[in-house]
C-alpha cells in the first residue's frame, strides 16, 4: 500500500497520515525481521528514516509493517513569501515536496547481532551532503502543505476540485486556495492566485478579463509568458574527492534559481545548489538505472555492478542546465570526468571472520580487495577485562582466501576479544577508509590437567619430592604453571609456586617441597587462567 | 512520471499591483471586477481565478496575508479603519538621592520597558459562506501585513502575530452581515532605549 490518489503524479496532503504498508521477511529466512527501516527521500535527497520493530500483521510467510511519514514531510515543508507587487509567475518550491521511500529489512549475523540489509543512507551534516542508500523503492509522489479536515474528501485533488470558482479548469488543474468569489481587493494591493497544475502543457499566457464600471461585458487582454530563459550555466567543474565523491560546481546568470543535471545524457535530476556532490553509490545507481537494470546488492549491501555498466576508466559527461520559473530551460554547460580505477582507493569489498586455529595460533579471514589492489593494512587491538591494548597497524599482502593472520605473541593473557579492521593500501600514502571492525572472541580451550600424585618421598631432611602426572590436551608444546599448596597435618599451610614444564610427549614432572614438616600433604595443581577452574588435586601421606 | 515542471504549484500574479506591470494600460480606477486565466500553448484555459471585486480601500486599509490550508500558499483579507493601540509595560526602581542634589536628579525610574502595537481589525465584507475560509486566517501560524515601504525602502511585508480569538461562524439572526474581528500584534516588538 502506498500513498496517493489515482492521479499521476500522486499528490497527498501533509496533514493527514501518509501511510506505507510493506511486506518484509527476515533476511535469514522466516517471516519476521527484527527491524524494518523506512528511509525517506525528499526532492531526491535522503532526509531521515523511520524504524519499526513491531509488525502490523504476520503470516507464516511474511510480516507487514506500517509507516506514517506525514510528520517528516511536515518538518521539511516551508512557505514561499512572494514579492509584494511582483509581476512574475512564480513556481512555488517550498510548500510542495517530491518524495519516495526506500525500505530495508533485517536479520541476524553469526554473532546474533541485528544486521540490516542493503546500504544504510547517511544524513547530511554541515559540511557533507546526504548519501543515498539502497532498499526497495516506493513510487514517487508529491506532498503538499495542505490540511484535510475530518469532513473533507480525503482525496486531496478531489477536495480542491470543489473549490474551482469557474468552469475554466483543465481536469488536472486545481486552485490552491479555498478563497470565495467574489474576493475583495483594492487598487494598489498585491495578491497571488495559487494553482496546482499536474499536466504537461506549457504555461503560455496570462489573461486578464475585466469589466469597467457601468459596463456589462468583460474585456480580455492577454500577456504572453516569455518562453525564454536567459540564464546561462558556465564553468562546470568536476573534482574527484576521496571516497569517490564527485564534487560539481558551476556558475550561472540570473534569473534561474533551479538547476538540473544529467549524466551521460540520461535522466535529469534536480541539482541541490551551485555546488553539489555525486557519491559513488549515486553514480552507480544512476548508471545502472539508466541502463534499464535493477539495482541489486550483495550480502554485504554493496551494489553489484552489472557487466555492461562501465564506471571506471571511461569518460562520464555531467551536464547542468538552468530552469526559469516559466519552466523554460536556459543554456547548459557540461564537463567530463574519468574515474581512474588505478587511482581510486576503494575500501575492501569483503572482510569477514572465518575461524580461529588455536593449534597454529592464527585467525582466518575472507578478504576481497577492490581490483587491482592486493596490499592492505590491518589494525588490531585486544579487549581484556575492559582494557584495550591499542591499535597497532600491520602491512600485509593479500594472496588467497582464507587469509591467516598470526595472533601476536603473548596473546591471549586470558580470555578476551580481538578487534580487527583492514583498509586497502593503494600507494605509499594512499589508503581507503577502514572496513567495519570485526570483534572476535578469543577463548582458547583450557588444557585439561590431571594431577596424580604417585608418591611423596622423603629424600632427606626437609626435602620432599612430589612426582606428579599431568595430561594436557591439544597444544604442543605447552607451559603449565602449577600452583601448589602444601598443607601440614597441623593445619598450617605453606604455599609455593612452581613452574612445571611439560615438554611435548612427556606426561610427568617433578616438584620439590623444601622444608615441609612431616605429615600429610595435599598437592593441588591447575593451569593459571583468568577462568581458573578448581584445581585438580591428590594427596599422599608423607613417607618417612 | 512527474510533470514537465518540477513543482506543479504556481503563484499567478493576481492583484492590481501585480498586474499593472503586465497590463500597464489598464485604468484600475475604473475597473469594477476582474478575473485572471492561465492558458496553454493552444490558447485553452488551464485555470481561472474567481471573481476579484474592486473595493474602496485606501490608506487606512490594512491588508493581511495569511497561510491558507488548501496548499500552504498565501491568501489575503482587507480590514478598514483599523484602530491601533500602543501598549507598553515596565518595572520601576528607586535611586537614592545624594545629600546635595540637583533638581533633575531622579528618585523613581522605570526600566525593562517593552512595547508593541495591537491592531483591532474588523472585516464585514464576506458572507456566512466564507466563514470557513476566514477562520483559516484565525488559525494561520503566520500572518503578514502588506506594507508600503517608507523612508525610501521597497514595499514588503511586516510579520504579525494573530492573537487567540473567538469567532461566531453562524448567527441565528442578522445573518447577512458578519463581523470578522481579529487582533494582531507586531511580531517584532518595539525596541526601547535606556538612559
Amino acid at each position: 500500500m502506498q500513498p496517493g490518489s489515482a492521479v499521476t503524479p500522486k499528490i497527498v496532503a501533509a496533514y493527514r497520515p501518509i501511510l506505507f504498508r510493506v511486506s518484509a521477511t527476515n533476511t535469514n529466512g522466516g517471516p519476521l525481521p527484527p527491524v524494518v527501516y523506512c528511509d525517506v527521500y525528499i526532492n531526491d535527497l535522503y532526509y531521515k528514516s523511520l524504524s519499526a520493530t513491531q509488525y502490523a500483521s504476520i503470516t507464516d510467510v511474511a510480516s507487514e509493517w506500517l509507516f506514517d511519514i506525514s510528520d517528516i514531510c511536515q518538518e521539511a515543508l516551508d512557505m514561499d513569501v512572494p514579492l509584494n507587487g511582483g509581476s512574475a509567475l512564480i513556481t512555488a518550491q517550498k510548500p510542495i515536496l517530491k518524495t519516495f521511500c526506500r525500505f530495508r529489512a533485517s536479520g541476524y549475523n553469526a554473532s546474533n547481532f541485528v544486521q540490516v540489509e542493503g546500504v544504510a543512507p547517511q544524513q547530511s551534516t554541515g559540511t557533507m551532503p546526504p548519501v543515498a542508500g539502497t532498499g526497495l523503492q516506493s513510487e514517487t509522489f508529491m506532498v503538499l502543505n495542505a490540511v484535510l479536515q475530518h469532513e473533507d474528501n480525503q482525496d486531496l485533488v478531489t477536495h480542491l476540485s470543489h473549490f474551482r470558482r469557474s468552469a475554466n479548469y483543465k481536469p488536472d488543474a486545481y486552485p490552491g486556495t479555498h478563497r470565495p468569489a467574489p474576493y475583495f481587493i483594492g487598487k494598489g494591493q498585491s495578491d497571488y492566485f495559487p494553482v496546482l497544475y499536474l499536466g504537461d502543457k506549457v504555461l503560455s499566457k496570462l489573461c486578464l478579463s475585466y469589466r469597467l464600471k457601468g459596463q456589462a461585458n468583460f474585456i480580455e487582454t492577454c500577456f504572453n509568458i516569455p518562453q525564454v530563459c536567459n540564464s546561462v550555466v558556465s564553468n562546470v567543474t568536476l573534482t574527484l574527492l576521496p571516497g569517490n565523491l564527485i564534487q560539481v560546481t558551476f556558475e550561472s546568470t540570473p534569473p534561474a534559481t533551479i538547476f538540473e543535471y544529467a549524466i551521460d545524457g540520461g535522466s535529469w535530476q534536480l541539482a541541490p545548489g551551485t555546488t553539489f556532490f555525486i557519491t559513488y553509490n549515486d553514480l552507480l545507481q544512476y548508471l545502472i538505472t539508466e541502463s534499464g537494470q535493477p539495482v541489486l546488492t550483495d550480502d554485504t549491501g554493496e551494489i553489484i555492478i552489472p557487466e555492461d555498466v562501465d564506471l571506471y576508466d571511461v569518460p562520464h559527461t555531467i551536464e547542468v542546465r538552468p530552469r526559469c520559473s516559466n519552466g523554460v530551460y536556459g543554456t547548459s554547460d557540461s564537463a567530463v570526468i574519468t574515474i581512474d580505477s588505478a587511482a581510486v582507493c576503494n575500501p575492501p569489498e569483503l572482510f569477514e571472520f572465518v575461524d580461529i586455529n588455536y593449534g597454529t595460533n592464527k585467525i582466518n579471514f575472507n578478504i576481497t580487495l577492490p581490483a587491482p589492489h592486493a596490499n592492505f593494512q590491518l589494525a588490531w587491538s585486544f579487549d581484556y577485562g575492559g582494557y584495550l591494548s591499542g591499535e597497532p597497524i600491520q602491512d600485509h599482502v593479500f594472496g588467497a582466501n582464507p587469509f591467516a593472520w598470526d595472533i601476536p605473541p603473548g596473546y591471549p593473557p586470558g580470555g578476551g576479544s580481538f578487534r580487527v579492521k583492514i583498509r586497502t593500501k593503494c600507494g605509499d600514502d594512499s589508503f581507503s577508509g577502514w572496513s567495519p571492525e570485526l570483534i572476535i572472541p578469543y577463548n582458547p580451550p583450557l588444557a585439561e590437567i590431571i594431577i596424580e600424585v604417585d608418591s611423596i618421598v622423603n629424600t632427606g631432611t626437609g626435602t620432599y619430592r612430589v612426582i606428579i602426572h599431568t595430561t594436557a590436551t591439544s597444544m604442543d608444546p605447552i607451559t603449565v604453571e602449577g600452583y601448589f599448596v602444601a598443607e601440614h597435618s597441623s593445619g598450617s599451610t605453606v604455599s609455593f609456586n612452581y613452574t612445571v614444564v611439560v615438554p611435548a610427549g612427556m606426561t610427568t614432572g617433578t616438584a620439590e617441597l623444601p622444608n615441609a614438616a612431616p605429615g600429610g600433604a595435599v598437592v593441588y595443581g591447575g593451569q593459571i587462567n583468568n577462568a581458573f577452574p578448581d584445581p585438580t588435586s591428590d594427596s599422599k601421606n608423607l613417607v618417612y | 512520471m512527474l510533470p514537465f515542471y518540477e513543482s506543479p504549484l504556481f503563484l499567478l500574479p493576481a492583484g492590481p499591483k501585480n498586474l499593472v506591470g503586465i497590463f500597464p494600460l489598464i485604468d484600475w480606477n475604473n475597473v469594477e471586477e476582474y478575473f485572471i486565466t492561465l492558458k496553454d500553448e493552444d490558447d485553452l484555459p488551464i485555470a481561472t481565478s474567481g471573481l476579484h471585486a474592486m473595493g474602496c480601500y485606501g490608506e487606512d486599509t490594512y491588508r493581511v496575508h495569511f497561510l491558507n490550508k488548501a496548499a500552504g500558499c498565501f491568501d489575503a483579507i482587507n480590514f478598514n479603519r483599523v484602530p491601533i493601540t500602543h501598549e507598553s509595560t515596565s518595572s520601576t526602581f528607586q535611586r537614592p538621592l545624594p545629600a546635595s542634589f540637583q533638581k533633575t536628579d531622579t528618585g523613581v525610574e522605570r526600566h525593562n520597558i517593552k512595547s508593541n502595537e495591537t491592531l483591532d481589525a474588523l472585516s464585514q465584507s464576506y458572507p456566512e459562506e466564507a466563514m470557513d475560509w476566514l477562520c483559516e486566517l484565525a488559525d494561520s501560524p503566520v500572518a503578514f501585513l502588506e506594507w508600503a515601504g517608507t523612508q525610501g525602502q521597497a514595499d514588503s511585508f511586516i510579520p504579525l502575530v494573530i492573537k487567540d480569538t473567538r469567532i461566531i461562524k453562524r448567527k441565528t439572526e442578522n445573518r447577512f452581515v458578519y463581523d470578522f474581528r481579529l487582533q494582531f500584534q507586531m511580531s517584532n516588538s518595539n525596541l526601547t532605549i535606556r538612559r
